[in-house]
C-alpha cells in the first residue's frame, strides 16, 4: 500500500456544536448537629438549594448528612474532583461557591503568559527568506 | 563561478528547453509485460469478455436501463461506479469512495426497514421498533455482499464490470466476482445519492432493491441453506 | 411507515434464486442465529415477530424517572421531551445475558452505529472527496473509532456501575441508582478485589489482544457502545433529522487532524502515478527554486515539484534529497487534502441536506496503487 493512516484521534472542542458542561455532580456533605454546617442546613431548609437544582438540572446533587465539617464535592467529566471547605459559611456564601464551582472546568488553574492559546495553526504562516525577489535576498 | 550565476545559467537552460516543441514519442508495448515498458493502453484496459474501456453505449446500458430516468447519473460516473481499484491498477477512476459511501447508506437503510415494525407484539419493543431484529441472520445478510452479489447477477448488472481477478477461473463467489459486483451495486447507490441526495437514494433503494422483493427472497435462501 | 409504502410483487423470483453452491463456498461465511439469545420468530422476513426470549422486559418507565443520573444526564445533553429515561437507561445496560432479564442496548447501538457511519463518512466524502481511502478510514475512526466514543461518553459524566449487589445493599442506596449507571460487569466481576495499577485481563479482553499486543478494555468497549445507543435511542423518539443534528453537534464539531494522518511510503513514484491517473501530458520534475550555505554545514534549498509550467508543491529541507521529498509530499498533500467550497464560498451542503445541489469535484476518483 502507497499511504497507510496515522491513528490519530479527534479533538473535543466542548462548545462548537453542543457543549456538555463538565460538572456533573456535587456532592454537599454536612451535619446534622454541629454548629459549623448551619449554613448549609439553612440552604437545605429554606429551598435555595432546590431553586438552584431546578436551574441546573445538568448536575446530579448528592446530600450525604455525616458528621463532621460540611464539605462540598464537585466532579468533573475530566476525571478530577475538586473538595471544597464551607465550614462555618453563610448559605449566601456556599451558594456563591456552588455557583462559582460548578461552572468550573475542572482543569487546574494557570497563568498564560501569551495573547492567544489554540489548538490550530496560525493562518499567517511562517516568513521564509528564501520567497522574496533574489535581488533583495540578504547576502552573506 | 558563483553559486548565483550557476543557477542563473540552469534557469536560463531550462527556459531554452521550455521553448522547444519537443514530443515525446513512447514505445507502446503489446502482449505479455515486460518489465518497464509501457502497455499499449488499447490492449490493458480491456475485461476479460473484452470488453474495451469507455462510455461505449454498449458497457454501460444495462446500468442506465437499471438507474431509469429519475435516479441516472452522468456516463462518466456510471462507468466509474462499473470501475473496481483492482483495474489498470487504479489508473482510471474507480468506484472505492462511492461503494464506501453507498456501502453506509444501505446498511442504514436496511437497519431502519427492519425495525420498523410498528405492529409487533415484543414487549421490549421501543415506540414500535423491534430491536430484536438486528443482528439476527436476515437483517445481517439482506445487505451482505452475497445477497447483493446474487442480486446484481440476476439483474444482468454486472454483465460488464472492469476489474480484474486473480483467478477467474473458479466459481462466483472465490474468483471475487460476487464481492465486485456487490461493490458496484453499492458503488451506484453512492453514486445516486451524491447526484439526487440523500432523499432520492433511499428512493432508489426501495424501489429497485427492496420493492420487488428479489433482494429479500435472496437472502432468505441464503440464511435457509446455511441452517 | 417504510413497509406500507412497499408492494411485494409476489415471490415470482423465488424459483430463479440459484444460491446453492456460492453459499457453501468456504469464502463466505453466512451469519448464524446466537443460541444463547433464544430468538423466536414466525417467518424470517415477519421482522415484527422477532423476539429474544431471554429478555424479558424493559425498565419501567416510572422506575427510571426515580433516578437523578438519568435525569441529568437527560438534560446534560439537552435531549428532547420524547426521548424516555427508560430508552437511556437501556442504552447504559450492556450486559448480554444479564441475570435480570432487561433488554440490552445491542440493537439500539447497532442502529446507532449505522447512522454515525453513514453521516461521519457523508461528511468526510463531502469534505475531503480526494481523500485516499487509508486516510480515509482512519479520520471515520478518529472521529467515532471506540476510543473516541469512550472519551465522548465519559465527557457526558456516565458513571460505571461498580459496585455489586452487597456493597448496594450496605450503603442504602435506592434500587434505581444503579440503572442510570453504565452496566457491562458480571456481578462475579465486581467482586473481584482490585489492586491500584494492576489490571488483570478478562476471558473476553484476551481474545481481543491482536498481533501488536494492543487490546481494546471492556470499559472503553461499553462506553463506545453507550454513546451509540444514546444516538440510535435518539432515532427512535424523535427521527432521523434530530439524529443528524445531535452527532453533527456532538461528534463531527470535533477537530480532525487529517494533515497528520499521511505515511507516505514511495511518495515520488505515487505523484508520477497520480499525473499519469489524471492525464497530465508533461512529465514530473523536481527543480532546485532557491538555496543557501550549499557549502556550510546547515544549507538550505528550496526543491518544487513541477508539472511543466505549474508548480504543485514546494519543500524547504537541508539537503536536496529532503528538500525533494518535501517538495513531492506537499504536492501530494495539496492534491489529497483538496476540499471543495460553493459558490459563494461556504462548505458544500451535504447529500442529506435540503437544496443540496450536485458538484463535480465532490467525486474523487480513487487512489492508485503503486
Amino acid at each position: 500500500m502507497p499511504i497507510k493512516g496515522i491513528p490519530i484521534p479527534s479533538v473535543a472542542r466542548n462548545g462548537v456544536g453542543a457543549f456538555v458542561k463538565p460538572c456533573y455532580k456535587i456532592t454537599i456533605q454536612y451535619c446534622n448537629w454541629g454548629g459549623s454546617s448551619n449554613g448549609v442546613r439553612q440552604l437545605l431548609s429554606n429551598g435555595k438549594l432546590n431553586n438552584l437544582a431546578l436551574e441546573n438540572r445538568e448536575i446530579m446533587f448528592n446530600i450525604v448528612k455525616q458528621k463532621g465539617h460540611p464539605r462540598l464535592t464537585f466532579h468533573y467529566n475530566n476525571d478530577s474532583v475538586k473538595e471544597i471547605e464551607c465550614r462555618n459559611n453563610t448559605d449566601g456564601e456556599i451558594l456563591k461557591k456552588l455557583k462559582e464551582y460548578s461552572q468550573n472546568s475542572g482543569n487546574k488553574l494557570f497563568k498564560y503568559n501569551h495573547k492567544v492559546l489554540s489548538i490550530n495553526d496560525s493562518v499567517r504562516g511562517i516568513w521564509s527568506p528564501m520567497h522574496i525577489p533574489k535581488e533583495h535576498r540578504h547576502k552573506i | 563561478m558563483t553559486i548565483s550565476s550557476i543557477m542563473r545559467a540552469r534557469i536560463a537552460l531550462t527556459n531554452v528547453a521550455r521553448n522547444v516543441e519537443c514530443t515525446r514519442s513512447i514505445y507502446l508495448h503489446k502482449g505479455p509485460r515486460v518489465a518497464g515498458l509501457k502497455r499499449d493502453p488499447e490492449q490493458v484496459f480491456v475485461t476479460n469478455q473484452g470488453y474495451k474501456y469507455g462510455t461505449d453505449s454498449e458497457n454501460i446500458k444495462n446500468i442506465k436501463q437499471f438507474l431509469s430516468d429519475k435516479y441516472a447519473v452522468s456516463d462518466e460516473l456510471t462507468l466509474q461506479c462499473l470501475t473496481h481499484k483492482s483495474f489498470g491498477n487504479g489508473i482510471k477512476p474507480h468506484n472505492e469512495k462511492l461503494y464506501a459511501l453507498g456501502s453506509k447508506l444501505v446498511q442504514l437503510y436496511f437497519a431502519k426497514y427492519v425495525i420498523d415494525t410498528p405492529n409487533t407484539n415484543n414487549e421490549s419493543a421501543i415506540n414500535g421498533k423491534n430491536f430484536d431484529v438486528i443482528g439476527t441472520p436476515i437483517a445481517k445478510e439482506l445487505g451482505s455482499r452475497m445477497a447483493l452479489g446474487i442480486f446484481a447477477k440476476q439483474n444482468g448488472l454486472n454483465s460488464v464490470m472492469f476489474w480484474k481477478s486473480y483467478n477467474n477461473k473458479v466459481n462466483f463467489a472465490s474468483s471475487g466476482e460476487m464481492k465486485v459486483s456487490a461493490q458496484m451495486l453499492l458503488a451506484l447507490v453512492g453514486a445516486v445519492n451524491l447526484v439526487h441526495g440523500k432523499q432520492t437514494a433511499e428512493e432508489f433503494i426501495r424501489e429497485k432493491l427492496l420493492s420487488t422483493g428479489e433482494l429479500e427472497d435472496i437472502t432468505v435462501k441464503i440464511v435457509q441453506e446455511a441452517h | 411507515m417504510l413497509r406500507q409504502v412497499i408492494k411485494r410483487t409476489a415471490a415470482k423470483n423465488i424459483s430463479l434464486v440459484r444460491t446453492s453452491g456460492y453459499v457453501a463456498s468456504r469464502s463466505y461465511h453466512v451469519t448464524k442465529f446466537d443460541s444463547r439469545l433464544k430468538t423466536e420468530y414466525q417467518l424470517l422476513t415477519d421482522y415484527s415477530s422477532y423476539k429474544h426470549t431471554i429478555y424479558t422486559h424493559r425498565l419501567p418507565e416510572s422506575t427510571a424517572e426515580q433516578c437523578p443520573l438519568l435525569i441529568a444526564l437527560h438534560s446534560r445533553l439537552n435531549l428532547p421531551k420524547e426521548y424516555q429515561l427508560s430508552t437511556l437507561s437501556q442504552a447504559l445496560n450492556m450486559q448480554q445475558f444479564g441475570s435480570d432479564g432487561l433488554a440490552n442496548n445491542f440493537g439500539l447501538s447497532t442502529l446507532g452505529k449505522n447512522l454515525l457511519s453513514y453521516y461521519t463518512c457523508e461528511y468526510l466524502v463531502m469534505q475531503y472527496p480526494r481523500l485516499p481511502m487509508a486516510v480515509h478510514n482512519t479520520a471515520v475512526d478518529a472521529y467515532m473509532g471506540k476510543l473516541t466514543l469512550a472519551e465522548i461518553g465519559k465527557s457526558w459524566g456516565i458513571e460505571v456501575d461498580t459496585v455489586s449487589k452487597l456493597q448496594h445493599f450496605l450503603s442504602q442506596e435506592p434500587e434505581a441508582m444503579k440503572y442510570g449507571r453504565l452496566r457491562f460487569q458480571l456481578e462475579e466481576e465486581k467482586n473481584t478485589v482490585k489492586e491500584d495499577g494492576v489490571y488483570e485481563l478478562s476471558q473476553v479482553e484476551m481474545e481481543s489482544v491482536d498481533t501488536n499486543n494492543e487490546f481494546i478494555p471492556k470499559e472503553i468497549e461499553a462506553y463506545a457502545s453507550a454513546v451509540q445507543a444514546v444516538i440510535g435511542g435518539l432515532y427512535t423518539h424523535v427521527g432521523e433529522n434530530a439524529t443528524k443534528a445531535f452527532i453533527h453537534d456532538h461528534i463531527l464539531s470535533r477537530k480532525l487532524p487529517v494533515d497528520k494522518m499521511f505515511q507516505f511510503s514511495k511518495p515520488t513514484r505515487e505523484l508520477v502515478r497520480l499525473c499519469d491517473k489524471l492525464g497530465f501530458t508533461d512529465p514530473v520534475e523536481l527543480r532546485l527554486i532557491a538555496e543557501t550555505g550549499r557549502l556550510s554545514a546547515h544549507a538550505v534549498y528550496v526543491a518544487g515539484a513541477f508539472v511543466g509550467k505549474e508548480k504543485l508543491g514546494e519543500g524547504v529541507g537541508s539537503s536536496l534529497k529532503e528538500a525533494k521529498t518535501r517538495a513531492v509530499v506537499n504536492a501530494l498533500m495539496g492534491y489529497y487534502l483538496y476540499s471543495p467550497i460553493d459558490q459563494d464560498g461556504n462548505e458544500p451542503k451535504l447529500p442529506s441536506e435540503a437544496g443540496y445541489v450536485f458538484e463535480e469535484a465532490s467525486v474523487g476518483g480513487g487512489d492508485v496503487a503503486i
